[in-house]
Parts: C-alpha cells; structure tokens; sequence
C-alpha cells in the first residue's frame, strides 16, 4: 500500500464522494476516477474526427484489395515464366 | 475460436478495426477501447486508411485518423525482429506451397513476438497460423461478451 498526501478539502471532497458512490475503500473511488478519466479523455479525443465506417463495406473493400494484390503477383508470375 | 475476456491486450486487424469503429454505441466502443490495450500493425493501419481514403479522397481525414489511433491504439512497426518471425513463417508456407497475405503473416509474426492474440472477424482466417502458437478471437463475440458484463453489472448495481 502506498499513501498518498492531499489537502484537508480535496479529504473533505473524496469522503463525500466515497459516501454518494457507496464505495467501500477510498483505493475503489480513485480508481473509478481514474476509469472516468480515461473515458472522457477516450470520448473527447473520438468525437473529434468524424469516422463513419460501414464495416460490410470496409471488409468487402479490404478483401477486394487483397485479391487484387494476390491476383497482381500471380500475373507478374505467369509473365516471368513465358517464354 | 470462441471469445476469452480474460485477455486485456490484442492485436487487431484491419477487419476488427473497421467492426469496432463501425459500431453505433459509441460509449460502448469507448469502454472497450479504455478497458482492452490494442496493438495495431502498421500493415493493417495501411489497409483500414486505404478503405477510407477510397471512400473520401481526403487527405486531411486519414491524418487526422492517423493521430488519433496513435493515441487510442499502440502502433506496431514493422522492425527487424518481425521481418526474421515473418520470413520463418513464410518459407514454411512455401515449403508446403500455401499461399498467404503479407499483412496476416506481419500480423501473427507480431503476435508471436509479443505473446498477444489476435482480433479479428473471422478466427478461421488465421486457422493456417494455429500450428506457430498464434491464438484468434472474434472482434464480434468479445464485444458482445463484454456487452453483456457491462449489462450484468448495470444489473447488479440497481
């Protein structure tokens, strides 16, 4: 266990918390907060660009593209091997 | 291969990447994305960017992706280790005269390397990787499986 120092309002703040949240230790609210703040962070970052994806879409296109490629190598193939 | 939640960290392919950032619930891709450590190949990167390059013919839109899944995902070079493992793997394919993607022998090599399985959307699509140690979930069932923690959690809660 680890101890940590913080001022008499931010002990005043995490008890009211702990209490709203009925968590059972104070390691459990940090750790929610901890949780919340990567969810935020997550969800800010992910609504700053616009990806609408239809993954049938994408998976049809990604498999197209790689028979493509398979179907290029075979053609340089059957051309290194004419006479 | 069925879904293990007892998995935190995956490497992700280009199809589980379009399935994830295709789904509707964007809170729920948020939870998931903060509760699982994705590691992406810069090859499945290339051929997700390719697919919305394709669609939009903008160049601003595949930067701007590109600087948000370095932050959301950890981005795997291509480095020399991983060229060794995947020209291991490679010959052994052509020994045996299978034909194989680049992209999914970068994909397990990578995996092998770092001891993480593999996201996808159809586990059978590594089925030729099985026999070198590489391990392959269905991006679909562990969603959904997580889906349901999150539910039975709601629950337990109320």
């Amino acid at each position: 266990m680890k101890t940590v120092a913080i001022s008499e309002d931010t002990w005043r703040k995490l008890k009211e918390l702990k209490e709203k949240m009925k968590a059972s230790s104070f390691d459990d609210v940090i750790n929610v907060l901890i949780e919340t703040w990567h969810f935020t962070s997550l969800k800010e970052e992910l609504s700053k660009v616009n990806l609408k994806i239809s993954y049938y879409e994408a998976r049809e296109f990604i498999t197209t593209m790689r028979e493509l490629s398979s179907r290029e190598k075979q053609s340089r193939k059957r051309m290194e091997t004419m006479p | 291969m069925s879904s293990d939640t007892t998995h935190r960290e995956f490497l992700i392919d280009s199809y589980a990447l379009a399935y994830i950032h295709s789904l509707e619930e964007k809170d729920l891709v948020v939870l998931f994305l903060s509760k699982f450590v994705l590691h992406i190949s810069t090859l499945s990167l290339q051929e997700f960017l390719t697919y919305v390059h394709f669609k939009s013919h903008d160049y601003t839109k595949i930067a701007s992706i590109t600087q948000l899944f370095s932050k959301v995902y950890i981005i795997e070079d291509v480095d020399i280790n991983v060229i060794i493992k995947a020209s291991l793997i490679t010959s052994d394919f052509l020994k045996h005269e299978m034909s194989y993607n680049i992209t999914d022998v970068i994909n397990a090599a990578i995996s092998l390397i770092k001891n993480i399985p593999i996201l996808t959307d159809d586990p059978e699509r590594y089925k030729a990787y099985f026999k070198y140690g590489i391990i392959a979930y269905s991006i679909e069932e562990l969603i959904n499986r997580f889906k349901k923690l999150l539910e039975e959690g709601k629950d337990r809660r109320q």
